[in-house]
């Protein structure tokens, strides 16, 4: 009784860690004869494949170089779809990098369901959704995930906190790392910087100045930040905010 | 309660599945590259074989005139006299125009269907194409699924009316066999083009002959009869399903189709008491040491009750020497049978372009021929000595007729096994 209960338990393998239904004899997905001693297995770098998986679960190597998508003669070819160009897309792979590039097709092809326009590469990321017409795919490629740069500081606007990664921040209402949309922010307004010394901010000469903890801040000029200052700019309320724990011993040898 | 019981007193199965890697062996540290060989007989107790929709389309062209056709006729006669009453029957004639002879009909007053074929006289070209076209047409009047559907197209000249090019009339062929219908090809004398006669059988899913004397007509037809009435695995289909690691490089012979880690063949149609051998090229990936499945094995056809089915495995191992004791003969025999036909393939493609002498040529091929003696291919080996016979008489087109069969043959891995 105790053997047949044991038995209906799904089996994994020991080599690839697949889980065989029961009374399998080899493993499923490697081969691997169940129940066998397995061999210790010195660890290779598998370089993992750069996929495209479409819904129903085929799965599409993308090679080094281009990629034509499209529904006739393709590399990745999608006869099937009418919603499909001829020519419809390229999927560009450089190394651990991947683009796609719209080829002018009819039905258009879009990233994560945004529309690309046509001849512009764009990037792609690991798990982003690709469509090409009516076919969607998922891309598979660790080696490209989107690189999660550490934030250096913290700016909260609004409840959102908003990631300082460069050295030089700059922001303004025409161009910066942060465009705030307020008309009493100017063009190029101030800039952060984050040094090894600690942080600063300058004001770059806007119109209606930059307040840090309520005082004017002389412009030209960089001024020390403190975790949990307020930078207002322009009636706009910022509040900066250095990463975490290190800080906590600076702040005591402040207080004692 | 114990089925077990129930089956160990069925006789013997009719038919078999055997599959070998090149070696028992894999170093587990390394790619490994060796061939599968799939091998599947028609072994078993006799059985009800399926009626015949047989349609023999013969040409008439002037070329055919006396001793060719009056043979012709009589093996046209002689194969009547073979049919059962429930096979179907129908003739169909070329030469510059096609003649149903006979629309298809039940093999039940054979006297009749003789006169009919007694009445067929020469005309002038030859309209090869036409004729397969119409040929094809008859058998498709019948429900072909209940049927061995077969073509024997008999020919001794070019195409010289109507669709002449080769490309297209092989397709034809093509598209019969997708229809469910075989051509086998039967080439009599040396005007024939014996590229066009084995690409239709080739694509046709049939046999090829090549018939040098109009005395052998007959001989030809009985031999394709036996092999036609004696069919026991219609349309066998072979499936290898791989594991993730392994790679499938090649198919020798026949074409295949790749579906992601399925690899499917279309192998001919299979007689009682012989077998097919197929090889397949794979590339496994270094594996953790141990016993693996590298693929499972399997056939399907409509005359299958049963699946067949076989799993592949190779034990991964870290011992050079475990490699060379665990080389399978079998597998290296036939691989060795398949560089035999690409053997004869470049001794042929050199007498063509007389790239070679005469004596060089029988050199090359007096070696095959002792080597597929030696490899039990009998049958293989006394067309092999045919053809240095004509080559020894100073007719090549001959020995160039012959050969290209021997090729064929081979390379669909058909043998007959001794008895």
């Amino acid at each position: 009784m105790s053997e047949e209960t044991v038995a209906l338990q799904p089996i994994e393998c020991p080599i690839c860690h697949f889980q065989n239904p029961p009374g399998e004899k080899f493993c499923q997905d490697c081969g691997f004869l169940l129940g066998s001693e397995a061999g210790e297995w010195e660890e290779k770098e598998e370089k993992p494949q750069p996929l495209l998986i479409s819904s129903d679960g085929k799965e599409y190597t993308l090679k080094e170089g281009e990629n034509l998508v499209g529904r006739e003669s393709a590399d990745i070819l999608l006869f099937y779809d009418k919603s499909v160009s001829r020519k419809h897309a390229l999927i560009i792979l450089e190394g651990d990098k991947c683009y796609v590039q719209d080829l002018g097709s009819t039905n258009g092809t879009f990233i994560n369901g945004v529309r690309l326009s046509p001849g512009v590469k764009t990037q792609i990321y690991d798990g982003d959704s690709i469509s090409f017409g009516d076919s969607t795919f998922r891309f598979s490629y660790p080696l490209s995930r989107k690189e999660e740069i550490p934030a250096k500081a913290i700016l909260i606007l609004e409840g959102k906190e908003i990631p300082i990664t460069k050295e030089e921040f700059l922001i303004g209402r025409r161009e910066g790392d942060l465009i705030v949309p307020n008309p009493y922010v100017s063009g190029r307004h101030c800039k952060i910087y984050i040094e090894e010394g600690g942080a600063f901010i300058e004001d770059l000469g806007s119109t209606n100045g930059t307040f840090l903890n309520g005082k004017e801040i002389e412009r030209g000029v960089k001024t020390a930040l403190e975790d949990g200052a307020i930078i207002e700019i322009g009636g706009t309320k910022l509040v900066f905010r250095l990463p975490g724990e290190d800080r906590g011993e600076d702040r005591e040898a402040e207080g004692g | 309660m114990e089925e077990t019981r129930v089956i160990s007193t069925v006789p013997e199965k009719p038919f078999s599945l055997e599959a070998y890697f090149g070696n028992r062996y894999a170093l587990y540290s390394v790619p490994t590259r060796d061939f599968l060989l799939v091998r599947l007989r028609a072994t078993g107790s006799p059985q009800i074989r399926a009626p015949l929709n047989l349609c023999l389309v013969i040409d008439r062209s002037g070329s055919m005139e006396g001793e060719p056709l009056e043979y012709t006729k009589k093996a046209c006669a002689y194969v009547v006299d073979l049919l059962e009453p429930d096979d179907i029957l129908s003739i169909v004639t070329f030469a510059e125009d096609v003649q149903v002879v006979m629309p298809p009909r039940k093999v039940v007053n054979k006297e009749l269907i003789k006169a009919h074929i007694m009445r067929i006289e020469v005309g002038d070209t030859t309209n090869l194409y036409d004729g397969l076209l119409v040929g094809g047409n008859q058998l498709k009047s019948i429900p072909l699924s209940n049927y061995t559907n077969r073509i024997l197209l008999f020919t001794d000249g070019e195409p010289t009316t109507g669709i002449r090019d080769y490309p297209t009339i092989t397709q034809l062929a093509g598209e019969l066999r997708e229809a469910g219908i075989k051509v086998t090809a039967l080439g009599f004398g040396l005007e024939y083009n014996e590229e066009l006669l084995v690409g239709i059988a080739k694509r046709g899913g049939g046999n090829y002959y090549y018939i040098s004397r109009p005395e052998l007509i007959q001989e030809v037809f009985r031999k394709e009869m036996e092999s036609l009435l004696t069919v026991a695995l219609r349309n066998p289909k072979v499936k290898v399903h791989l594991s993730r690691w392994v790679k499938a490089r090649d198919v020798l012979g026949y074409p295949a189709e790749y579906k992601g880690r399925d690899v499917e063949v279309q192998l001919v149609d299979l007689e009682k008491g012989a077998s097919i051998s197929l090889l397949m090229e794979l590339e496994l990936e270094p594996r953790p040491k141990g016993i693996y499945r590298i693929a499972k094995v399997s056939v399907e056809s409509d005359d299958l009750k049963e699946k067949l089915e076989e799993d592949v495995v190779v034990e991964f191992v870290e011992d050079v020497a475990l490699i060379q004791q665990g080389v399978n003969e079998m597998v290296k025999k036939e691989w060795e049978t398949k560089q035999a036909a690409r053997s004869i393939e470049k001794t042929l493609m050199a007498m063509k372009t007389q790239a070679i002498s005469t004596a060089a040529a029988v050199a090359e091929l007096e070696r095959t021929k002792v080597f597929l003696a030696n490899q039990g291919r009998l049958e293989e080996a006394k067309e092999v000595e045919q053809a240095i016979e004509s080559l020894k008489k100073g007719t090549s087109l001959e020995a160039e007729k012959t050969l290209v069969g021997t090729i064929y043959k081979m390379d669909l891995g058909k043998k007959k096994e001794e008895k």
